[in-house]
């Protein structure tokens, strides 16, 4: 609960402390941003108003232009009207000759010209500089210049759609004309051409670039876009190393800026305003650099300035944003060490005292281990003592079964000797033979025991020893008929007890003797095989063959009369076990079964 | 020129056209040898006469009226026809086509060859009479450009009612030593001054026209006569030029030259008696000729013929200051 109240008490300094620090910084951002906002509305409206002054400019400019071309075409339209040219073009439609009537009709039109370029002045400069009135068939009537344009470009001033009056440039953008397509009497009748002094346009109207602080040049639309004509050809107000065709026209009432060099070749920013010329498809553009309209400090300059401080400010508050942290973590952290610390001392003087504790149950548990480790050694020396007891006990057992083993083995030796003392009594064949096989029975029970009496285990004999032995005495009681005939085993690691490898000596005894004495007729050499190991199944599978003679076709085992085969039959379930004899060449008898003891194999 | 597809209706115009040829050369031979042609052929060619006269007096206007145009003859001269497609007689006409329903077609000629293209005849005139010069197609229904009533003209064509006052005067430029005379209201006293001015001092006609000085006895008067070879319309200008001392000039192309050259010449005085000018019709159009007058009268009548006059001649009532007043 304590621990909780200071958290809690914690917590709220925490952010008493933080939300001053808070309150202040957004204080100041805001105050900022408003500062900056203002700034840049003022800022901004200052440079409309900028804008705007240049644009009403450039618009009077306009104006002026569009007020000098509206004068060139009332000239040019009342040249038109006039009676000395109309005289002209009636006397020649009278059928007129140019010796006479028609000659006669020109000087008043020069004089009419002449006078028109004398009155009209402009801040004391000639406004025209030629006029000419031009036959349809191209032939210069009039003109009041002595050279004759060249013929090449004769044709252009001949149209008869400019009845307008329209101020047009010609011969390749050199010329400044107002040219007027005379009709008379409903039919174009040639032009009146009136070529202005390109001067005017230039040092007066548009006015001079010598400042080098603003350029104002004329442009006429163009199918790839504006086309500036001025002030190329008007040298005077050209703006050397300025390239104005590199310059994206802005719309009519649109500003664009661009850089571009200034009369020092130094790199600028221009601010571009058009205006329309009234009756015309021209256009002034005009073109000041930014820095001597706007100042150095243009909207862009305060805004980063304002903006830097928003951002110093900022970074302010949150380095003490930052600092504030830092340090209640710190606070906090000590805090934290000292509640550990006291709670390291209680656990300090807890551990004491079950130190104390564990100390006298460490003397107790002394005690009781020494008085443990006497009853162990006794117990040992019982264990020891049993132990010792119980192998003489084993050992005098062993010794006792091996001699059983021994004396069974002794005793069925002597039956055997005894089968064989009375085999050589007898004279039956079939006697005889009965006789021997018994005694070979018993004699394989003990060689069995025998076996026993000389294995290390008393319980389980080695297969293969057995076998071997078994097959040997086989052989060697046979005698000469046995002669030609070898007998091969293949055993496995297989030990078994008495009461397994009883059945299997005997199986083996019954079909080896059968083969040596029916497989190899007539002293046929050949191979009785004994193969014993143990199956994919886990069986162990025992197979006796022979590449003798065979047995008879069609031989049913389970019903057959021989008492060796029965015996087998008999003794094979006796294991568990089952007998196979397949039908190939020779003789062959499986037989498989399961051990009965695990450690057989 | 052909005009149009004869059908049985147009019988009595093919008629017409078929007894045109030998009547004009018999009316013109006529005229000169008129003594030993036989008697019968007389007899046919008055007996023909009749009855083309009857048949055209029926067809003229209808046929111009069937064939939907009313073709003007004309020949730049002055403010009657401009040479650009407007003129006093070409407007004139423009609204006789419009009174009659039908359009309007000009039909540009020259003086040699305007009545002949009128009348089928190319004739030339000798003294007051005119002589036979050959057959020409014909071109137009009406000629009107400020033509002169002469006797000669009178033989060939039939003039309407008259248009224009005309006269011939003697003109010199600005600058010359002769000066104009003073009316005195006996136009014989101011023919006899103006003549008495010449003397002396070259003078400048055109031949073939009302401008020729023989028509006026000018010959007798000085020997320093030429002819002019180009246009009526130059003559002023030649004057101007310095080509002679004193020149003819008719009242149209004085008008029309002090219009535009007011300053550079001066109207010295007549020398002529008043003449009139009007439009010409063929002699077989006289139903044309009495529709056109009596279009014309309705104009005088309405005024606007008057206004016509004034657009195209405004100097012209200064000297002729009763002549539309008593026309109308």
């Amino acid at each position: 609960m304590a621990r909780n109240i200071d958290v809690r008490k914690r917590t709220i300094r925490w952010y008493g402390g933080n939300l001053a620090v808070f309150a202040v910084g957004i204080a100041a951002v805001v105050y900022v941003c408003a500062l900056l906002a203002m700034n840049y509305r003022s800022d901004r409206q200052l440079r409309d108003t900028a804008i705007q002054k240049l644009r009403t400019e450039t618009d009077k400019l306009a104006e002026s232009v569009g007020y000098f071309f509206e004068e060139r075409k009332d000239d040019l339209i009342n040249l038109g009207m006039s009676r000395e040219v109309a005289v002209f073009f009636e006397n020649r439609a009278l059928g007129m000759s140019m010796k006479y009537g028609l000659s006669l009709s020109l000087p008043p039109i020069a004089e009419r010209f002449s006078g028109l370029m004398e009155r009209k002045k402009f801040a004391g400069e000639p406004v025209y500089i030629r006029i000419a009135l031009i036959d349809k068939s191209g032939e210069f009537l009039v003109d009041s210049a002595a050279e004759r344009p060249d013929p090449q470009l004769r044709p252009q001033y001949l149209d008869s759609s400019m009845r307008d009056g329209q101020i047009r440039f010609m011969s390749g953008d050199r010329e400044l004309v107002a040219p007027f397509s005379y009709y008379f009497k409903g039919s174009y009748a040639g032009q009146l051409v009136a070529w202005l002094n390109p001067g005017i346009l230039g040092a007066q109207l548009l006015g001079s670039t010598e400042k080098g602080k603003d350029v104002t040049w004329l442009t006429v639309p163009d199918a790839g876009g504006p086309k500036i004509i001025a002030p190329q050809h008007l040298a005077a107000t050209f703006h050397k190393g300025f390239d104005p065709s590199a310059i994206g026209m802005p719309g009519l009432g649109a500003t664009k800026l661009f850089t571009a060099p200034d009369a020092q070749g130094k790199n600028r920013d221009w601010l571009c305003i058009v205006a329309a010329v009234r009756g015309s498809n021209f256009r002034i553009v005009r073109a000041v650099q930014v820095e001597s309209t706007f100042g150095l400090f243009m909207s862009q300059w305060h805004l980063a300035g304002m903006a830097s401080l928003a951002v110093v400010i900022l970074c302010g508050v949150v380095f003490t944003f930052t600092l504030n942290l830092k340090s209640q973590l710190l606070q906090a952290r000590l805090e934290e060490s000292l509640r550990r610390e006291t709670e390291i001392q209680d656990k300090e003087r807890a551990l004491c005292e079950v130190n104390r504790e564990l100390t006298s149950e460490i003397a107790i548990g002394e005690v009781l281990s020494t008085e443990l480790k006497n009853s162990h050694m006794q117990l040992e020396q019982r264990v020891d003592e049993r132990t010792a007891e119980l192998q003489n006990s084993l050992q005098e057992k062993n010794v006792l079964l091996r001699e059983v083993h021994h004396r069974v083995k002794n005793n069925l030796q002597v039956i055997s000797s005894l089968l064989n003392l009375q085999s050589l009594q007898t004279k039956d064949d079939e006697a005889i033979a009965v006789l021997k096989k018994t005694k070979d029975r018993v004699y394989s029970m003990a060689m069995l025991h025998e076996a026993l009496c000389i294995s290390d285990n008393l319980a389980r004999i080695k297969l293969s020893d057995y076998i071997e032995r078994l097959s040997s005495h086989l052989i060697n009681s046979m005698g000469s008929s046995a002669s030609n005939i070898e007998i091969k085993s293949r055993v496995s690691e297989i030990h078994l007890q008495i009461e397994q490898a009883m059945p299997c000596g005997l199986i083996i005894n019954e079909l080896i003797t059968n083969a040596i004495k029916h497989a190899f007729p007539e002293g046929r050499s050949g191979r009785i095989m004994i193969a014993v190991g143990v199956q994919a199944d886990g069986r162990i599978g025992m197979t006796i063959s022979d590449d003798g003679v065979g047995l008879p076709p069609n031989l049913n085992i389970q019903t057959v009369s021989s008492l060796g085969l029965k015996l087998v039959s008999m003794l094979t379930k006796q294991l568990g076990g089952e007998l196979v004899v397949p039908q190939n060449s020779g003789t062959e008898f499986q037989i498989a079964f399961c051990a009965a003891d695990q450690h057989a194999l | 020129m052909q005009r149009f597809v004869p059908t049985s209706n147009d019988l009595p115009y093919m008629l017409k056209k078929a007894m045109h040829k030998p009547h004009e050369e018999n009316s013109m031979k006529g005229l000169k040898k008129s003594a030993g042609i036989p008697a019968f052929r007389i007899a046919v060619a008055a007996a023909a006469m009749l009855l083309f006269m009857q048949v055209a007096a029926r067809a003229d206007l209808d046929e111009v009226k069937k064939a939907g145009v009313l073709r003007h003859l004309g020949v730049p001269y002055a403010n009657f026809v401009t040479g650009s497609g407007d003129g006093m007689d070409v407007e004139l006409m423009q609204r006789f086509a419009q009174y009659l329903g039908i359009r309007y077609e000009y039909i540009r000629t020259d003086w040699p060859d305007i009545f002949g293209d009128l009348t089928g005849k190319k004739v030339r005139p000798k003294g007051d009479d005119i002589e036979f010069v050959a057959d020409v197609p014909v071109k137009g229904d009406v000629a009107a450009n400020g033509i002169t009533v002469l006797p000669w003209r009178a033989k060939a064509v039939q003039f309407s009612a008259p248009m224009f006052p005309n006269q011939v005067w003697l003109v010199a430029r600005s600058d010359s030593p002769v000066n104009p005379i003073k009316p005195t209201g006996d136009l014989k006293k101011d023919i006899a001054a103006v003549k008495s001015l010449i003397r002396e001092h070259s003078l400048m006609g055109k031949a073939g026209t009302c401008l020729e000085p023989s028509l006026y006895g000018l010959q007798e008067i000085t020997d320093k006569i030429t002819l002019f070879p180009g246009s009526l319309n130059d003559i002023a200008p030649a004057l101007i030029k310095g080509e002679t001392e004193l020149t003819l000039l008719d009242v149209p192309d004085a008008l029309v030259a002090l219009q535009k050259w007011s300053s550079k010449i001066k109207i010295i005085g007549p020398v002529s008696q008043p003449q009139d000018m009007a439009a010409a019709f063929p002699k077989d159009a006289p139903k044309l000729l009495v529709e056109f007058n009596r279009f014309l009268e309705q104009a005088k009548k309405d005024g606007s013929f008057v206004t016509m006059v004034k657009k195209y001649y405004p100097y012209v009532f200064k000297y002729y200051p009763d002549f539309f007043e008593r026309s109308s």
